[in-house]
């Protein structure tokens, strides 16, 4: 394994995520390609570099890496499309990372897409959910078993709203981008969904594409001089259906599981952290990633929330940045990168920063990813 | 799993069955997952369990909850009859047993639907 390379982030973009427009997925995909390439800041960027392209979407079309490279007229060693709802770009980066210390490729690019009308939006398979098959009816009844086992509150869920929303509203990419500041009284005050979430504790299904680059230490000085290192990688898959993860999701949820895989594998713990993406496609759950990444003890993700110790979801989060599903565990890395790198310092909330974390789920948790994320 | 889906649509609360892991499976699946052999279709009589948690929808005016029952969770309808009920669900303390009393397809077969009423 000592010869095996490391791999790194070089570039980063995201599209302009918007609500629903008439476009193709392929279009939506090709937006932050061509701001990548072309992208002066990206200085040593060059198309002609890559020999793998990975297609993160929940979307129906078929072939899409394939087309993809054909639009930006690349010929790639390999050419596929991965899907796993929710955590599809997690999982996307996560193949590209294999590929590259495999020695098969030297440089991925990495791309999510997603139309807000994505069939990702329902998991037929799950009928332990009954007619509740909508993410917020198994994400109330996860609040309120976090409400009733730890106290939580509803304030608490509004301070992560309220930091994501504030964050999104600052982001010329995200589907908040201008919206007005939001307080807790606003929040609180939203209209009730499915008791204890309320409408602004919610993300929103959108439409929106990412990119990324990644390539080998043999390679980096091709690339750039700014590199962000992955560090490591963990993913846990517990099961598909709701009914199977409610005894273990407090406890020992695959995102637990995969935070101490990445953490392993990194060689560094929690308190290392400086800036982490998390995945709040409901307000509840950004507090339970609180806990599931060792932030905080079990119990005790209410109180982190009040909280504002590190950079979390400098983007918006999902809350405020919009969920394009396969788009956004890729569209979290451009984020930990532009907060690391020093490609954009004013994208970076905090200068210290050296180590971040991306956290992401799939299907009420069923499965989860985690990537930590470091320069040197 | 389509063909499970005919007796849902016929109101018949249908699982599987692993006669070597004696254990119910969930959802109803062919195989186990556990050793892989052939499981078999089981009806229970009656479908008691426990409501874990529970939530209520103004989207649709409804409590809804996640129940144990034959050692599998399912969320359904839970059917508030009584002001003690009510009572009951509001500050839920663990070990309030529901019952199933109706399941079936709807939204033209789109999904299933469960409805538990509290026996105790
Ligand atoms: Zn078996």
């Amino acid at each position: 394994m000592k010869d095996n390379p490391k791999v790194a982030i070089v570039a980063g973009c995201d599209s302009k995520f918007s609500k629903n427009t008439e476009k193709s997925i392929f279009d939506i995909a090709m937006e932050p390609c061509v701001s990548l390439f072309k992208n002066k800041k990206n200085g040593k960027i060059n198309k002609d570099n890559l020999d793998a392209v990975i297609f993160s979407s929940c979307t129906e079309e078929q072939y899409t890496s394939s087309i993809l490279s054909e639009m930006i007229g690349i010929k790639p060693k390999i050419s596929q499309r991965l899907d796993n709802l929710c955590n599809s770009g997690s999982n996307a980066i996560i193949n590209a990372y294999s590929y590259i210390v495999s020695g098969l490729c030297e440089s991925v690019l990495v791309v999510g897409a997603e139309k807000t009308t994505t069939s990702g939006k329902r998991l037929a398979w799950d009928i332990s959910r009954g007619n509740f098959s909508s993410p917020i009816y198994w994400a109330s009844l996860f609040a309120r078993m976090h409400m009733r086992k730890f106290g939580t509150t509803e304030e608490q869920m509004a301070h992560v709203v309220v930091k994501n929303r504030n964050n999104g509203r600052k982001n010329k990419n995200a589907l908040t981008y201008n919206e007005k500041k939001v307080g807790l009284e606003d929040v609180l005050s939203s209209k009730k969904i499915s008791d204890p979430i309320k409408k602004l504790d919610c993300s929103q299904v959108c439409e929106g594409a990412s990119a990324i680059l990644l390539t080998s230490s043999r390679r980096i000085k091709e690339f750039t001089d700014n590199p962000v290192w992955i560090k490591g990688i963990g993913h846990q898959t517990s099961c598909a259906s709701f009914g199977n993860i409610v005894d273990e999701i407090l406890t020992s949820s695959p995102a637990k599981q995969a935070s101490n895989l990445a953490f392993k594998m990194a060689g560094i713990g929690p308190s290392n952290i400086d800036v982490a993406e998390i995945h709040d496609a409901f307000s509840i759950l950004e507090i339970m990633a609180y806990e599931d990444l060792g932030f905080v003890k079990r119990g005790f993700g209410g109180k982190y929330a009040e909280k504002n110790l590190i950079t979390i979801n400098p983007r918006g989060g999902l809350i405020g940045m919009g969920h394009p599903l396969g788009t956004t565990g890729i569209s979290q890395a451009v984020e930990i990168f532009s907060q690391l790198s020093n490609i954009d310092k004013k994208r970076k909330q905090r200068n210290y920063q050296k180590t971040g974390i991306i956290h992401n789920l799939a299907a009420a948790g069923t499965s989860a990813s985690v990537i930590i994320l470091g320069v040197d | 799993m389509e063909n499970f889906l005919d007796y849902f649509s016929k109101g018949k609360f249908v699982l599987t069955y692993c006669k070597l892991c004696k254990k119910n499976i969930w959802p109803p699946v062919k195989n186990c997952p556990n050793c892989l052999n052939t499981t078999m279709r089981k009806f229970p009589k009656q479908s008691i369990g426990t409501l874990l948690d529970v939530s209520y929808s103004s989207k649709d005016d409804t409590f809804f909850g996640v129940v144990d029952v034959h050692n599998i969770k399912l969320i359904g309808t839970i059917v508030i009859d009584t002001e003690e009920n009510k009572e009951k669900i509001t500050n839920l303390q663990y070990g309030v047993k529901v019952k199933l009393t109706h399941c079936g397809l709807i939204n033209n077969g789109y999904e299933i639907f469960f409805h538990f009423v509290i026996i105790q």
